[in-house]
């Protein structure tokens, strides 16, 4: 047994070291570095060349020449590929590295050929005996070396100055940004650092085994597997472990009663400006940098139109109809492979697309539905029958991916779809009836159409899949399903206090994915006429992420325009088949770089023409409606404590709202008002006390439900789904987060829309909005329910005197006429005296005075802690 | 503008340049695709097209290199009039990159298939070769098998034959190899998978059922073997074989073995220990014995062609940059002087007619000379070799 155990950790020395590089740049620069493995490859060949005959450098030597060499490899790395796109989303930044990878393991092929060999090293002779085990110098190095360089690391954040920007950047790049840590080096020193292990581990454990160019893909997954057990990142202070819904705010409260604690001075003005020390503006929290200039999606009306809807309807077929004819059979085989990859990118589209998760196992339902069908139909089972099979199956995977991958944080989602896909391929691989590794051979082909060659019938099935696949994605995306969809994707806990149910939304959005996955994996067997573990492989989850990052993630035809520049494009060059890869990387990298919506993206921008906005109305709603008589109670709170650990931030906190009253809410940052409002609208939980709204006791109830039983809430950032236009985030709003509400909300839309002066601003991109016409959408989102209770969270900030007016007339108003309730949390004390009836005061976690504005001002102890002495 | 606008647009502006994109490939390759696989000249000289569709880039593109070197020299050679009982042949190589993966090679098999093209060789794993083959058999196209040993490939195709050994035959090779040596015990360190698995479950089930025979699996692309050596200095077999899918393998635990010390003798499986694999080792392979049907030298006229070419057009051929000759590369030269040997006797490129005559008849090929078993499998005649040094030398007990 002991043999086996050294054996073991000599073997995990190796892994160790990569997963710790791999692991310091996802926690710090939350990087999934794709290149990891040809660095790790790099590493090991530079050793393996320099110790060799033709330079003949000793092994140490050597090692010390190669890092050299790599510093400078890895900061051009970091510099030219990484930092260009670490703004911008995980799959542009891995698709980037990806490129990399590509560039640097073909090179080295070009170079150093496809053969193994091996590192000559001195430690690797030396070998010692433990019990039955032998274990060599060198593996003892490589042992040692990974809990060394950890704790080197570790010494080196907590004791140095970069250690701490380092930190600092990984527990909130936004705020180090704004406290003037220069967020871009501190990445950029994270990937060169990872990335440096990465060559290290190479030189350290390659002496123990073979290497080879592509020995590096196996050393990014080991090293993806040491990464995720070991937090992803948490160790270097990066958090990814849970679903962001409500946690966020939660995370950001922690940091700042920490920093409270330890008598940092806080700013009252801006919702997110309270971790800063006093003077230091964060540019990034400021309301100018929320009213961040339009996104490059089209500024103005988004309305549907059916004309081109119907357009499509017959072109498309018409013209899959063309292309079969134009084509020759050479030309079609190109086709065929890239309408498969590009349906199967449209699939990938409304999980990535519009749910905005990374699966990094959407191969895994494309596999089932190819062997579904492929087991089917070869035992003489109906086509028919192994294709809705296929669908079916493939449906009923991704829902269940989805059930119990629910709980999981984006980068752990990715990470255990991943390991899905390796499953499926090993279940696939042992199953003697699914024909083990060889798979199944000669799987029957659908029908033959009458008139058309093999390859014309061929050209029609994988064109149409493709064209079914744009279809469902385009009309799902309209409907109620797919407007939510965006609202999750934009924000976990928008969506919830919209009464989207999260949970739900991913299953529907995976199943979804998964029926028509495994209808595209049904179309590739009967195409390919053989499946085999490989398609669980990483060729089909990396390629439809190319092409729709490629493409354009967020357009319907960004599959197509994918498809054909990662497909067809590099068939067409006529290269030898390195270069041939070299130049698919870099066309893929100038893509990701220089057009960061995607090609589709970037053919849109060039026929778009600019119009001018047209602008708001301003609030319509009657103006200071005088308070009327306090209706039923319609929130109660009775004992609401939420605790973060040892920190109690809200404690045994009691309160009612009656229908048409407006609360005002007021505390020093981290006093806990947040918290009560988070743990009120079921984004916190609670640790004691318990919540009814409309005599409705909703204490264990989630989020989306108490939303429709008549709560709805803002946040203190604006928080509206961007891609989406102020209609869809009032329909997302008015059908409380219902999926298939078949009752009309029109009527709500049009009437939240009409108070807040949104109505020509209806079928704008909210991305296009000025940021008070954001702020009042997000009311309009809050109003479109039609609530008892609405709960304003710093409503105002950011805003200037005349729209506080207009805010204030709004929420008057509706209170007054509709008999809504509002509890308005607010830094702003005139704003809280002229809007509120009564005013409740919090401190550290406790209620500290309620009651009429006069009396709770001049209560002495509200006087010490929130106005300060007169 | 609006979004739906500017998307349909977008959309409507990718089709249209796919289908544009089609049409340049329609006007190029029209003419090909109206090609037979043959087409003769003055003089009766039939020019034959062959396909190759083998991994040039991705994991296994060592194997799928080596495979292209081995098929481009012999196209040379036969074109030039170098080999015997090529007369009236030349050969037209389309050779196409399957990336080691399965799907590429479905699609490179019908882009060879519509450019008239009926008569393959190549290809370095059994995923790819099998992916490639039903569109190949639709065409009424011929495969030599490549390097894959899977007995489903006989199956997969209405003509086919296969010049390399088949599992069954190296099984049986190693178990009468291990019988000769009238062990006590043996060991089998075999990669888990269905090549691994069915070779040990092969030679089990022929060697002397006396012997003490024990199997360890590992991973298939493990190549630390420390935990595997420990349990062997344990049990101390009499015989060791290894059986693994890639040469990362064979090679790492050639090392992992020179360093253990222990004196069981040690057999690579059939394709474990080529003259390439054996110069990777770096003298690791040096006592360590293997049987095949191929090495570099065998001493008969076709072989020492097929040295002579390699030196002659190696130089000039990019897949042959940094190789030897090894198994690979002469089983792959052995398929194209087979097609262009059968397409001379038969006077014809029909793969019907190839494969009767194939069948029908002897080869002098680099192997030896060579028949067929009605099914189209090549007849398997071993030899014994063993490391020396970094080479391969014949085994004389």
């Amino acid at each position: 047994m002991l043999g086996y155990v050294v054996n073991g950790l000599a073997a995990g020395g190796g892994y160790a070291l990569a997963g710790v590089g791999l692991s310091f740049t996802i926690g710090v620069a939350r990087v999934l570095n794709f290149a990891f493995g040809s660095f790790y490859m790099l590493g090991a060949y530079l050793v393996a060349y320099m110790t060799g005959n033709a330079v003949g450098l000793g092994y140490l030597l050597a090692v010390f020449a190669m890092l050299a060499g790599v510093l400078v490899i890895a900061y051009a790395f970091g510099r030219g590929v990484v930092l260009p796109v670490a703004h911008r989303s995980e799959a542009a930044v891995m698709i980037a590295t990806l490129a990399a990878s590509l560039f640097i393991t073909n090179i080295a092929l070009q170079l150093f050929g496809s053969d193994v060999t091996f590192i000559r090293s001195p430690f690797e002779d030396h070998v010692y005996h433990v019990g039955d085990a032998r274990v060599s110098q060198q593996a003892i190095i490589a042992l040692i070396a990974a809990p060394l360089v950890t704790v080197a690391l570790v010494a080196f954040l907590r004791h140095t100055l970069l250690g701490a920007r380092i930190r600092a950047t990984a527990q909130n790049p936004q705020l180090a940004g704004a406290t003037g840590i220069n967020v871009s080096s501190v990445f950029l020193t994270a990937v060169v650092i990872g990335t440096m292990l990465a060559a290290l581990a190479g030189a350290l454990y390659g002496p123990t085994t073979v290497i080879d160019v592509f020995g590096g893909d196996g050393m990014l997954l080991k090293a993806f597997t040491v990464a995720a057990l070991a937090g992803m990142g948490k160790l270097w202070g990066g958090d990814d472990r849970r679903r962001g819904d409500g946690h966020r705010g939660e995370r950001l409260q922690r940091v700042r009663d920490a920093l409270v604690r330890r008598g940092v001075h806080l700013r009252a003005a801006g919702p997110d400006a309270a971790v800063l020390p006093a003077g230091r503006v964060p540019r990034a929290m400021t309301p100018t940098m929320t009213t961040a200039e339009p996104k490059a999606s089209p500024a103005t009306s988004a309305r549907p139109r059916r004309r081109w809807t119907l357009a499509w309807v017959v072109a498309a077929p018409t013209l899959l109809w063309l292309v079969m004819l134009a084509v020759d059979d050479s030309t079609s085989s190109i086709l065929q492979l890239a309408a498969v990859v590009a349906a199967l990118a449209v699939s990938f589209q409304i999980v990535y697309g519009l749910l905005g998760e990374l699966s990094l196992g959407h191969a895994a339902l494309f596999g089932v539905g190819a062997y579904a069908y492929a087991s089917l139909a070869s035992r003489h089972q109906p086509i028919v029958l192994a294709v809705v099979a296929a669908g079916v199956l493939g449906l009923l995977a991704g829902a269940a991916v989805a059930a119990v991958t629910v709980r999981l944080g984006h980068a752990y989602f990715a990470v255990a779809t991943f390991a899905v896909a390796s499953l499926g391929a090993v279940a696939v691989s042992s199953s003697g009836p699914l024909g083990r590794e060889q798979g199944i051979i000669g799987v029957p082909a659908f029908p033959g159409l009458p008139g058309l060659s093999q390859p014309q019938t061929q050209l029609i099935y994988t064109g149409g899949v493709l064209l079914l696949c744009l279809a469902c994605l385009a009309l799902f995306r309209r409907t109620r399903a797919g407007l939510a969809l965006e609202t999750v994707r934009a924000d976990a806990a928008l969506a919830r206090a919209l009464g989207v149910d999260v949970a739900l939304a991913r299953i529907v959005a995976t199943g979804l994915s998964g029926l028509l996955a495994g209808i595209v994996g049904a179309v590739f067997a009967q195409q390919a006429r053989y499946v085999s573990p490989d398609v669980f492989g990483l060729y089909y989850i990396v390629t439809p992420l190319a092409v729709i990052v490629v493409g354009g993630l967020r357009w319907t035809a960004g599959a197509v325009v994918g498809a054909v520049v990662v497909v067809v494009v590099p068939q067409l060059v006529g290269l030898s088949p390195i270069a041939n890869q070299i130049f698919a990387a870099v066309v893929l990298f100038a893509v990701v770089v220089l057009a960061p919506e995607g090609v589709a993206g970037a053919l849109a921008r060039i026929g778009r023409r600019e119009r001018a906005l047209p602008t708001s109305l301003g609030v319509a709603a009657p103006p200071d409606a005088p308070p009327g008589e306090p209706g039923e109670v319609v929130l109660k709170a009775d004992g609401v404590t939420v605790r973060f650990g040892a920190l109690t931030a809200a404690a045994d906190v009691s309160l009612e709202l009656r229908a048409g009253e407006v609360l005002g809410l007021i505390g020093a940052n981290g006093a806990g008002k947040s918290t009560f409002v988070n743990a009120v609208s079921g984004l916190a939980p609670l640790a004691g006390g318990r919540v009814w709204v409309g005599g409705t006791e909703l204490t264990k109830r989630r989020a989306h439900v108490r939303v429709r039983h008549g709560l709805a809430r803002t946040f203190q950032q604006v928080l509206i789904a961007e891609d989406l236009t102020t209609r869809q985030n009032l329909a997302v709003a008015a059908s409380q987060g219902r999926f298939f509400r078949t009752r009309a909300s029109g009527q709500a839309i049009e009437r939240a829309a009409a108070d807040c002066g949104l109505t020509p601003l209806l079928d704008v991109h909210a991305s296009a909005l000025s940021f008070m016409d954001r702020r009042l959408l997000s009311i309009a989102m809050a109003l479109a329910p039609e609530p008892a209770v609405v709960l304003l969270d710093e409503a105002t900030a950011g805003l200037s005197e005349q729209e506080r007016v207009s805010v204030r007339q709004l929420v008057r108003g509706v209170a007054g006429t509709r008999g809504t309730a509002f509890i308005v949390i607010e830094h702003d004390v005139a704003f809280v005296t002229e809007v509120s009836d009564r005013m409740a005061v919090m401190n550290h976690g406790r209620l500290i005075v309620e009651g009429p504005s006069g009396v709770v001002l001049a209560d002495p102890e509200v006087v010490t802690s929130y106005l300060g002495t007169a | 503008m609006g979004r739906q606008q500017v998307m349909s647009r977008c959309a409507l502006l990718g089709v249209l340049a796919a289908a544009v994109l089609a049409g340049c490939g329609n006007s190029e390759s029209a003419s090909s695709s109206s090609d037979s696989s043959s087409s003769a000249s003055d003089g009766g000289t039939i020019t034959a097209k062959l396909g190759m569709i083998d991994s040039l880039t991705g994991l296994t593109a060592g194997a799928g290199t080596a495979n292209a070197c081995g098929a481009q020299v012999a196209v040379k050679a036969v074109n030039a009039g170098k080999t015997q009982g090529t007369d009236g042949v030349k050969l037209d190589l389309s050779l196409v990159d399957d990336q080691s993966t399965p799907a590429v090679a479905a699609q490179d098999a019908t882009k060879l298939t519509s450019q008239g093209i009926k008569l393959f060789v190549g290809g370095s794993n059994s995923a790819t070769v099998l992916a490639a083959m039903p569109i190949i058999n639709d065409a009424g196209g011929m495969h030599t098998g490549g390097t894959s040993k899977s007995p489903d490939f006989l199956t997969a195709g209405k003509y086919v034959v296969r010049i390399n050994s088949d599992s069954a035959q190296d099984s049986r090779a190693v178990a009468d190899f291990v019988d000769g040596r009238s062990p006590k015990s043996v060991t089998f360190v075999a990669a888990r998978g269905a090549f691994g698995e069915g070779a040990v479950t092969a030679v089990k089930a022929d060697i002397d059922p006396s012997i003490k025979a024990k199997t360890v699996y590992v991973g298939e692309t493990a190549t630390n073997f420390d935990a595997v050596i420990t349990d062997l200095v344990k049990s101390k077999p009499d015989v060791v074989v290894f059986i693994f899918g890639n040469s990362g393998q064979q090679v790492a635990w050639m090392r992992d073995w020179q360093q253990s010390g222990l004196k069981s003798t040690l057999v690579a499986y059939p394709g474990n220990l080529g003259g390439s694999t054996a110069e990777a080792a770096g003298g690791a392979a040096d006592g360590v014995i293997t049987l095949d049907i191929y090495a570099p030298f065998f001493e008969n006229e076709a072989n020492t062609t097929l040295l002579d070419a390699f030196k002659a057009y190696g130089g000039s051929i990019g897949e042959c940059k940094g190789k030897t000759v090894d198994r690979q590369f002469g089983l792959t030269y052995a398929q194209v002087l087979l097609m262009a040997q059968a397409i001379s006797k038969a006077k014809s490129t029909d793969p019907a007619k190839l494969r009767e005559t194939m069948l029908a008849n002897t080869w002098s090929l680099p192997q030896g000379d060579v028949k067929f078993q009605p099914n189209g499998q090549v007849d398997g005649q071993y030899t014994t070799f063993v490391g020396k040094g970094t080479d391969l030398v014949k085994y004389t007990g």
